[in-house]
C-alpha cells in the first residue's frame, strides 16, 4: 500500500511541479541552496516584522516567507491604523491572520532586534 | 498564528484594564479561545428548549435580572471551560510570562533596503520559506492594499470609530435631539433589527448603532430608554430562536463573533423598562399636544409638522411597549400569556396601522439618522467576512411588523388547535404556511413543545400551559381519526386480556418519536424540511409495518374476545399511512416550492402525486372515516347487548342511546376537511399532469436535448426516497410509461387513428381530462380553504381551466408559459 501511495504522490508531484519549470514551489528544494542573502533572510524567519504600508498602516506579524520580488508573507498579523496607534498602545489592533504585502505597497520594513537579543542572551 | 480572527467583548474589555505591554503575540490565541467559547455557547444553548417544558423562564428563576448582563453573557461568551482548556490556559500563561519578560518593548531595526538586497539573490520563482510552508499556504494569505481583499482600506473611512471616540470628539450627537432625529434613529435601528432577524450578522446590523454600545452613558432619556428596549428585544428574539431550535445558520445567526464592548451597569428590569417606555410615550404625546395647541394659535406650518412628528414618535413608543410586553410575557412563559396575547396583538396591529398612516420619513432623513456607523464593528469580524449589510429596508420596517403580527396571531391560536395531530397538521399546512419568518417558526415550535410534553415531564409542572402528555395526544388523534376499538373509552374492561395493554402502549410510544419529528419538520426552513422529510420517511415506513402487524394482532384478539362487529383492520394502519403519505406529498411539494424541478420534469412529479400519493391518501381517509363509523355503531350494539344481558333498566339505556346518536350527528367529522383538501390537491395535480403531458406531446414545453437526456434517470432521482417502500408500492418508470401509453393508445383505439401520442385526439383528450380535474378541484376547494389561499387557488383553477379548454380546441400557439408566481406548488399557465 505504501508503495502505491508513494507512487500516487510522486505522480501528483509531477503534475503539480512539472519538470523543466523553474518555479520551485516546494520549500525543500529551495532549502538546499545557500547564499549570504538567503541565510540572512532565513535568520529573520519567525521573528516579528513591522511593515509600514504606503497608507501609513502598521502591520506586525511573524515573518514566514518571501521571494525575489520581496513579497512578504506574515503570519498572525495585527494591523494598527497608524504608527501613533501602535506606539500609544491604547488601541486594540485588528487581527488579520496570514497576510501578504508586496513591495510596491511597502514603505518600510523593521525587524524586532529585541527578540534576537533575548535569544542570544538565552544561549 | 491563528486562522480565526475576530474579537470578543470581554476580550477587548479585559485588555483595557491591563496596562498595555506593546506585545500582542497573544492575540491570535485569545481569538481562538473566543471561537471555542462561541462553540460552547452554541452547544449549551441547543438544549435550551427544555426550560419551557419544565415551566422555567430563562429569566424566571433568578428573577428579572439586568438585561444587559444577560445580553453580554449570552452573546459574548460562555463560562464553561473544559478541563483541557484550563490546562492549556495555565501552560499558555506560563509561556506568556516568560515571553513578556524577554521582550517587553520592541527594538526595531530597519531592514527595508537590506531585505531587498538579500531577496534579489533569489532565483526567479524561488520561494524561501519557513519549514512546512508552501506556495499553497501563501496563496491563502490576504493581500494587503488589495481593494477586494483588504478591509483595512475601508476602515479608514469610518466617521466614528467607537462610542467613546465619538463622544470625546463631539462627532456623536448626545443631546438636543429633534423629533425627526428620534424617528430616524428608531426607523433605522428597527430596519437593522429586521435584517438581523432575517439572518444577517448582529454586529453589522443592530450594533451599528453606537448608542447601543453604552446606553447608560447616553444623556438623552428617550434614546437611552429606546436603547435598553432594543437590547431587551434582541435578547428575547435570540432566546426564542434558541428555544425553538429550528433555525439554521443561514436563517439566523444566534451568536455573533464580535460585539462592541458594553457595560452591564444600570440596565433596568423588564417591568421598569416598560414603565420608562410608557413615560417616553407620554413625553412624546405631551410634546405633540403642545405643538398642536400652538399650531391652533399661530397656524405655523412648522408647529403642525412638529406635532405630527411627536405624535409619530409616541406611536412608535407604544408599538415598542406592546412588542416588549408580548415577547416578555412569551419569554417568561407567563401564565396569562395566551389570555393577554390576542388583545396585545390587536393593539399592536392598531398601532402599526396608525404608524403607517402617520408621518413618513424621507430618504435623506432616514440616512441622516445620528449615531450610526455601518463599519464600526468591521475590525472585530474575520477578514474574510462580508463587508457590511446595507440598510435597505428603509420605510418598509412596519410592513414587516404588520406581517409579523399576523403571524403572531397564528402562533397564539395554535395551542387551541393542538387537539389531534391531523387537526394540527391541517392547521400548519393551511394557516401555518404564512409563517415565513424564522422567528415565528421558532415561536410555533416553542408553543408546540411547551403544550405537548412527555408524560414524565408533566408531573414537574402541573397545570402550567395545560400540558398534554404526548401519548394521550396520539391516542386522541387515533380515536378521532380511525377510532380503533382498543382505544375506545369502554374498552378498558378488556385490557387485562393478554398483552394487549402492553402492545397498545408500545405502539403509542413508537408513534411519539415519529410525530415529534413530523411536527418539528414544519419549523425548519424549506430546504432543510425537504431533507428532513426524506430522512424521516424511513422511520415512518417502519412504523407503518408495525401498525399493520398490530392491527392483525388486535383483530385476532377481538375475535377471541367475541367482540363481533368491531374491526381493527387498518385502524392503526390508516393513521400511520396518512401521516406517511402526507410526508411523501410534502416532500414533493417542498421540491416544487424550492423550484428544483425543470418544466420537463413536472409531468411525472404531478403524476406521482396525483395517481399514487394523493389518490391513496383520499382512499385512506375515506376508509378511516367508514371504519370510525362502523366501529362506533358496532360498539353501540355490543353495549346494548351487554346491557340487555345484564338486565339493566331500559330507561337509562334509551337515554344514553339518544345522546350518543345526537352527539355523533351534530359534531361534523374532521375527515370532511382532510378529505376535501386531499381531493383538491389530488385534482389539482391530476389537472396539471394531463395539461403538462399534452403540452409535452405537442412539444410546447422545452425539453433537454434528447441525445443527452435520460428521463428515466431523472424520474428515479426525483423520487429516490420513496423507492424503499412497498405500500404504497413504488411505481417504476416503466409502469409510468405504460400508464402514459395506455392513455394515449386507448383513445387511438377509440378513434381508430394510427398516430400515437402526438395525435390531435389524444392531446385534446388529455386537455379535457385536465379541464375536468380543474373543475373538480375548484368544487372541493370551497369545503376547506379560506381567505387568501382560497382566492388564489380558485383563481388558478379558473384561469388554467380556460387555458386548457382553449388548447383542447386545437388552437395554435407557439408556446405556453408556466409561472409559479401565484402559488408555490401550482403554476398558472398562459398562452404565448
Amino acid at each position: 500500500m505504501d508503495q502505491q501511495e508513494d507512487q500516487f504522490y510522486a505522480s501528483a508531484d509531477e503534475i503539480l511541479h512539472p519538470v523543466g519549470v523553474t518555479t520551485s514551489t516546494n520549500p525543500s528544494s529551495a532549502a538546499g541552496k545557500s547564499s549570504p542573502g538567503r541565510d540572512a533572510i532565513r535568520k529573520l524567519f519567525h521573528r516579528e516584522l513591522k511593515v509600514v504600508l504606503v497608507d501609513d498602516r502598521v502591520i506586525i506579524g511573524s515573518f514566514f516567507c518571501t521571494d525575489r520580488d520581496c513579497n512578504i508573507v506574515l503570519g498572525g498579523a495585527r494591523e494598527y491604523e497608524n504608527e501613533a496607534d501602535f506606539a500609544g498602545g491604547k488601541v486594540e489592533p485588528r487581527f488579520i491572520g496570514l497576510v501578504m504585502v508586496n513591495k510596491k505597497n511597502t514603505k518600510a520594513v523593521f525587524v524586532d532586534e529585541k527578540a534576537e537579543d533575548a535569544v542570544e542572551g538565552a544561549k | 498564528m491563528s486562522p480565526f480572527p475576530g474579537g470578543f467583548s470581554d476580550l477587548s474589555g479585559s485588555s483595557q484594564q491591563k496596562p498595555y505591554t506593546g506585545h500582542t503575540l497573544d492575540w491570535g490565541r485569545r481569538v481562538q479561545k473566543g471561537m471555542r467559547w462561541c462553540c460552547h455557547l452554541t452547544l449549551r444553548c441547543s438544549g435550551g428548549g427544555d426550560n419551557w417544558a419544565n415551566g422555567r423562564g430563562f429569566r424566571g428563576e433568578r428573577g428579572e435580572k439586568a438585561l444587559a448582563e444577560k445580553m453580554m453573557n449570552g452573546f459574548g461568551h460562555g463560562h464553561n471551560m473544559e478541563e483541557e482548556e484550563v490546562e492549556e490556559e495555565e501552560d499558555y500563561a506560563e509561556r506568556r510570562r516568560l515571553e513578556s519578560s524577554a521582550h517587553h518593548i520592541y527594538n526595531w531595526k530597519n531592514v527595508h533596503q537590506d531585505l531587498h538586497g538579500w531577496a534579489s539573490e533569489l532565483d526567479v520563482g524561488e520561494l524561501i520559506t519557513i519549514p512546512n510552508f508552501s506556495l499553497y499556504d501563501a496563496m491563502s494569505a490576504i493581500e494587503l492594499c488589495d481593494v477586494k481583499m483588504d478591509i483595512g482600506l475601508l476602515l479608514k473611512d469610518r466617521k466614528i470609530k467607537s462610542f467613546e471616540e465619538g463622544m470625546e470628539r463631539g462627532s456623536l450627537k448626545m443631546d438636543n435631539f429633534l423629533a425627526v432625529e428620534y424617528l430616524a434613529v428608531m426607523e433605522r435601528s428597527l430596519a437593522n433589527l429586521i435584517l438581523w432577524i432575517e439572518g444577517h450578522c448582529l454586529a453589522q446590523t443592530v450594533f451599528t448603532m453606537l448608542y447601543l454600545h453604552k446606553p447608560q452613558q447616553v444623556p438623552d432619556e428617550l434614546i437611552r430608554t429606546y436603547c435598553w428596549s432594543l437590547l431587551a428585544l434582541c435578547e428575547y428574539v435570540r432566546q426564542i430562536m434558541l428555544d425553538g431550535y429550528v433555525v439554521e445558520e443561514e436563517d439566523f445567526q444566534v451568536t455573533s463573533l464580535a460585539l462592541p464592548p458594553s457595560s452591564n451597569a444600570d440596565a433596568p428590569t423588564a417591568a421598569a423598562l416598560l414603565k420608562s417606555v410608557k413615560s417616553c410615550e407620554e413625553t412624546s404625546s405631551k410634546q405633540a399636544r403642545k405643538h398642536r395647541s400652538s399650531f391652533k394659535e399661530t397656524s405655523l406650518a412648522d408647529d403642525d409638522l412638529q406635532s405630527q412628528q411627536w405624535n409619530a414618535l409616541a406611536m412608535r413608543f407604544r408599538f415598542l411597549r406592546t412588542l416588549l410586553q408580548f415577547f416578555g410575557s412569551f419569554a417568561l412563559r407567563s401564565e396569562s400569556f395566551f389570555a393577554e396575547a390576542p388583545q396585545l396583538i390587536d393593539l399592536l396591529e392598531a398601532t402599526i396601522e396608525k404608524i403607517l398612516a402617520g408621518y413618513k420619513l424621507s430618504e435623506e432623513q432616514f440616512r441622516a439618522a445620528p449615531g450610526f456607523e455601518s463599519l464600526v464593528n468591521l475590525h472585530l469580524l474575520p477578514p474574510s467576512f462580508p463587508r457590511h449589510t446595507p440598510a435597505t429596508v428603509d420605510g418598509k420596517s412596519f410592513d414587516f411588523f404588520r406581517s409579523l403580527s399576523h403571524q403572531l396571531r397564528i402562533v397564539v391560536s395554535a395551542r387551541d388547535r393542538l387537539k389531534t395531530i391531523e387537526g394540527f397538521l391541517f392547521y400548519l399546512r393551511t394557516d401555518g404556511v404564512l409563517l415565513d419568518s424564522a422567528l415565528t417558526r421558532s415561536m410555533m415550535q416553542i408553543v408546540i413543545g411547551a403544550s405537548l410534553v412527555l408524560k414524565r415531564c408533566s408531573g414537574d409542572a402541573p397545570g402550567k400551559w395545560e400540558l398534554i402528555s404526548t401519548s394521550d395526544f396520539i391516542a386522541d388523534s387515533l380515536r378521532a381519526f380511525s377510532n380503533p376499538p382498543v382505544l375506545m373509552s369502554g374498552f378498558a374492561q378488556y385490557e387485562h386480556h393478554g398483552q394487549m395493554k402492553e402492545y397498545i402502549e408500545t405502539f403509542l410510544r413508537s408513534c411519539i418519536a415519529s410525530t415529534s419529528v413530523v411536527l418539528r419538520n414544519y419549523g425548519l426552513n424549506k430546504a432543510r424540511q425537504r431533507d428532513s422529510l426524506a430522512a424521516c420517511l424511513v422511520d415512518l415506513f417502519a412504523l407503518q409495518d408495525d401498525a399493520e402487524k398490530f392491527d392483525e394482532y388486535f383483530n385476532a384478539q377481538l375475535a377471541e374476545l367475541k367482540l363481533t362487529g368491531l374491526n381493527h383492520t387498518f385502524c392503526f394502519g390508516s393513521w400511520t399511512l396518512t401521516t406517511m403519505l402526507n410526508a411523501m406529498a410534502d416532500f414533493l411539494f417542498c421540491g416544487l416550492e424550492l423550484q428544483l424541478y425543470a418544466n420537463s420534469e413536472l409531468h411525472f412529479v404531478y403524476w406521482y402525486l396525483y395517481d399514487v400519493l394523493l389518490h391513496c391518501e383520499v382512499q385512506t381517509i375515506s376508509r378511516a372515516e367508514s371504519a370510525t363509523r362502523e366501529n362506533e355503531l358496532a360498539w353501540q350494539i355490543l353495549h346494548e347487548v351487554n346491557l340487555r344481558g345484564n338486565k339493566k333498566a331500559g330507561g337509562s339505556k334509551k337515554k344514553q342511546n339518544g345522546r350518543t346518536k345526537g352527539s355523533s350527528e351534530s359534531v361534523p367529522r374532521p375527515h370532511v376537511l382532510y378529505l376535501a383538501r386531499a381531493q383538491t390537491l389530488h385534482h389539482f395535480c391530476g389537472a396539471l399532469h394531463y395539461a403538462l403531458l399534452a403540452l409535452q406531446w405537442q412539444e410546447k414545453i422545452k425539453r433537454p436535448d434528447q441525445s443527452l437526456d435520460c428521463e428515466e434517470f431523472r424520474y428515479y432521482h426525483r423520487l429516490m426516497p420513496f423507492q424503499e417502500r412497498n405500500a404504497p408500492a413504488f411505481v417504476d418508470y416503466e409502469q409510468y410509461q405504460q400508464v402514459k401509453s395506455v392513455m394515449a393508445r386507448n383513445h387511438v383505439l377509440f378513434v381508430g387513428s394510427s398516430s400515437g401520442e402526438n395525435s390531435l385526439d389524444s392531446v385534446s383528450d388529455a386537455y379535457l381530462k385536465s379541464s375536468f380535474n380543474f373543475q373538480q378541484a375548484d368544487r372541493h376547494l370551497v369545503l376547506w380553504a379560506k381567505g387568501g389561499e382560497k382566492a388564489i387557488l380558485s383563481k388558478l383553477c379558473k384561469r388554467n381551466d380556460v387555458i386548457v379548454r382553449i388548447l383542447a380546441t386545437g388552437r395554435n400557439c407557439k408556446a405556453v408559459a408556466i409561472n409559479f408566481d401565484l402559488h408555490p406548488w401550482f403554476p398558472s399557465l398562459s398562452l404565448l
